[in-house]
């Protein structure tokens, strides 16, 4: 297939499948969900995991707990904002998505690329750590094996992603 | 590299002084080492930030080159963390805040 991402100025051309588009849309907003509604988070465990992976401490040393909740209190109302605000930018692009012969295609901004940059490595994080994955985790045998139909779809999407974000960086890196 | 001149020998006094000083140095050693030793952040390794997500990010948040970045992240994934950057305790609260930004696992602490 095709490369996905292609520089034009300063901007990055994307080109997605119809489904591709939904997902990007669907996924970005199911963490913003997780992230805004306690209920959510208290509801699932792996939701309450994911989040501490998202926020974690800024200091390991457990003498250094008061510094740790001050740090906290004062920074992650802003990463909060942060990460909210490039999944709906991310969001946000795609409705602009036009359709071609190729796909539904769209110019991302270099804001945009970075909103895109982070929000797809959050969404990650977050399938990531409620699938519980380790270094040596197997998705196909995830995606496989898991009696759960809810983790086996994740795992497909988590290994999706993890393709599309290796594009996109493999793209700035050049 | 800078070109450097070459160092001058200091001028030696030809006689020591006949007595000590009475006036104690102003700064104590051990409180000088204290307040100077640096803090320092690490990153963490984690399963899921991908190896050339994490090059992209040291070159983005520190301007780091290619090289520098790559071999932190070889650290990071071969021994399990690594030290990206040192400074005042200030400094890294905000590296933190960046990296955290960036969905990379990463804590400060004083150095050892």
């Amino acid at each position: 297939m095709a490369r996905r991402f292609k520089p034009r100025g300063d901007a990055l051309v994307v080109t997605l499948s119809d489904v591709e588009v939904q997902l990007l849309d669907e996924l970005p907003r199911q963490v913003e969900l997780m992230l805004t509604q306690d209920d959510v988070a208290s509801a699932d465990p792996g939701v309450g995991r994911a989040r501490d992976r998202l926020f974690p401490r800024a200091y390991l040393d457990p003498t250094e707990d008061d510094a740790s909740n001050a740090w906290a209190l004062d920074v992650q109302p802003e990463l909060m904002e942060g990460k909210l605000a490039a999944l709906n930018d991310l969001r946000a692009s795609l409705a602009r998505a036009e359709t071609t012969r190729k796909g539904r295609r769209v110019e991302l901004t270099p804001a945009e690329v970075q909103a895109w940059l982070t929000g797809l490595n959050d969404v990650r994080l977050v399938l990531g750590t409620i699938l519980e994955i380790t270094d040596d985790s197997d998705l196909e045998q995830i995606a496989v094996s898991s009696s759960d139909p809810e983790q086996s779809e994740r795992a497909a999407l988590y290994a999706w992603l993890t393709w599309l974000q290796g594009e996109l960086v493999e793209t700035l890196l050049r | 590299m800078r070109a450097e001149q070459a160092p001058t020998a200091p001028t030696l006094p030809e006689t020591l002084p006949e007595t000590e000083p009475e006036t104690i140095p102003d700064f104590v050693p051990d409180e000088w080492a204290e307040t100077d030793r640096p803090w320092i952040t690490i990153v963490w390794n984690d399963p899921v930030n991908l190896m050339t997500y994490v090059v992209y990010v040291f070159q983005k948040v520190f301007g780091y080159s290619l090289e520098k970045s790559t071999e932190l992240m070889r650290q990071v994934h071969f021994d399990g963390k690594a030290v990206v950057s040192s400074g005042t305790r200030d400094q890294m609260e905000i590296d933190v805040k960046k990296l955290h930004a960036h969905g990379l696992w990463a804590t400060l602490q004083k150095d050892d």
